[in-house]
């Protein structure tokens, strides 16, 4: 059976008034069910018509 | 009864369904951001704003952020930040994760380093590096 994982990964850095700069990471992960891949699946339906020719920055 | 997908339909499968859900975080007539908090889930110590779209488009199931999100005023906390949540500007929120200090921090900061990430009130936030990835599992 296949499944989707779903993975967020972001790095940046924090810079505090007192000089103070520190690097932070932030993660979320999970596995998407086929109950919600098929939500995802209808929801592409519902974009390609109104936003797909917004993005491709 | 479970999704099968065949082979020559995953690298489109996983593409789709990567912006998908990354472009949830267009709903909204503004620009999505990514609200740094308090362990409590809550409590808003940061927002970073990003761009319209927020994501560009999908490759082999990988979106990368359009530039960066900031917040150049931050709300500050005496407290360590430990979770996120990615909004659209309609503030619903689409998914929820961790904080923490990166390996390479630990290496370069000094005196609190391990000690949580406290972001002062007034501090610039930047996350200039995003990735949404959407793989194949089992």
């Amino acid at each position: 059976m296949n499944k989707m994982k779903v993975v967020m990964t972001a790095k940046g850095t924090v810079r505090n008034p007192n000089g103070e700069s520190k690097e932070i990471e932030l993660k979320a992960e999970r596995f998407v069910t086929p109950t919600e891949a098929e939500k995802y699946g209808n929801r592409i339906g519902e974009r390609r018509g109104n936003s797909g020719s917004q993005r491709g920055v | 009864m479970a999704i099968v997908l065949e082979s020559a339909a995953e690298t489109a499968a996983v593409n789709a369904a990567c912006n998908a859900i990354v472009d949830l975080l267009d709903a909204g007539s503004g620009s999505g951001y990514i609200e740094l908090q308090l362990d409590d889930g809550s409590t808003e110590v940061a927002t970073c704003v990003g761009q319209k779209p927020f994501f560009g488009n999908a490759t082999a199931g990988v979106a990368t952020q359009s530039g960066s999100a900031v917040d150049s005023d931050a709300t500050g906390s005496a407290s360590a930040v430990t979770k996120f949540a990615a909004c659209d500007s309609d503030d619903n929120v689409i998914w929820t994760g961790s904080v923490g200090e990166s390996a390479s921090d630990l290496n370069i900061d000094d005196g609190t380093a391990g000690g949580g990430v406290i972001i002062e009130a007034g501090a610039v936030v930047t996350l200039s590096s995003i990735e949404f990835t959407v793989a194949l599992a089992e």
